[in-house]
């Protein structure tokens, strides 16, 4: 049951993450295809940018995996080996599915150049901000214990 | 020995002995002192130990009985988490999840996560997860 529970937690969670990249796509979709005068999305475009989304959010958990326990270095290799599979699988399944045909090519460049810079900020700030949360959760920590050292 | 007491309306409560010399009527009076400290119960194998609240690592219960976890003993005790966590919360025990009381004192390090939750490392090497709900209770009491 206990086994259970957990992976039912972490599979929320990578579905939290998996609709964030979904919501991403499908912005950047409708706003490319709203200025080219084109006022409707197709169903099929809608599933198979919510299949990318996910497959994305679950290899981000799979390459970061007990992140907690890994060294600064090791991070930043799994990050440059993470952002790769994802450029490659954003490229790939974009050209599978079509989801620029009819774009004219400095609006696919752009696209590209807009998703990729959106991925890994909202990567790098997430981790930014976890980074600089921790620290002030060890000063606290600290602080915490001096108190409780002094008055015992 | 003459015995004299101090009422106080605030601050903290403390006993100060004023003597010449170290004799062992003072080590009496001292261990008398220093072993009013709560102590909580545990027991393994049918006998019972009274463990000092910073041997204690975290409790944790399973199958509605509470288990103690020192750095190298895990005992059976006969609380409820609520009990401990009240009893103990000025030594620094509290509620981390549904079923566990985490001593702060036994924590090594602390590590943000994604979902605002807050990963524990113990001394022992142990992670424990804490939750987005009790994150937020842990992060009022090292500030409080």
């Amino acid at each position: 049951m206990k086994k259970i529970m957990k992976y039912l937690k972490w599979d929320m969670d990578t579905e939290i993450i998996g609709c964030g990249y979904f919501a991403g796509f499908l912005l950047m979709y409708c706003l490319v295809n709203y200025f080219l005068g084109e006022k409707t999305v197709d169903m099929l475009v809608i599933i198979e940018m919510l299949i990318i989304g996910y497959a994305i959010s679950y290899t981000q958990r799979f390459v970061f995996a007990k992140y907690e326990r890994l060294s600064n270095s090791t991070m930043n290799k799994r990050f440059i080996v993470w952002s790769i599979i994802v450029f490659i699988a954003v490229l790939v399944a974009g050209y599978l599915f079509g989801w620029c045909r009819g774009f004219p090519w400095w609006c696919i460049a752009i696209c590209i150049i807009f998703l990729y810079s959106g991925i890994y900020m909202v990567w790098y700030f997430n981790y930014a901000f976890m980074r600089k949360d921790s620290e002030v959760l060890m000063k606290d920590l600290s602080e915490y214990k001096n108190r409780i050292n002094e008055q015992q | 020995m003459k015995v004299r007491i101090e009422y106080i309306t605030e601050g903290e409560e403390e006993v100060i002995i004023r003597c010449k010399d170290k004799n062992s009527e003072i080590d009496k009076v001292i261990d008398f002192v220093e072993n009013s400290k709560p102590k909580i119960r545990g027991m393994i194998n049918g006998r019972n130990y009274l463990l000092d609240p910073s041997e204690v690592y975290y409790c944790e219960s399973t199958d509605n009985v509470v288990y103690i976890y020192t750095k190298s003993e895990v005992y059976k005790s006969g609380y409820i988490l609520n009990e401990l966590e009240h009893t103990y919360e000025n030594q620094g025990f509290f509620r981390c999840s549904k079923s566990m009381v985490l001593n702060i004192n036994a924590i090594k390090s602390l590590r943000s996560e994604l979902g605002n939750k807050i990963n524990a490392t113990l001394v022992n090497g142990e992670h424990v997860i804490i939750s987005r709900k009790y994150s937020i209770i842990l992060r009022k009491i090292l500030k409080s």
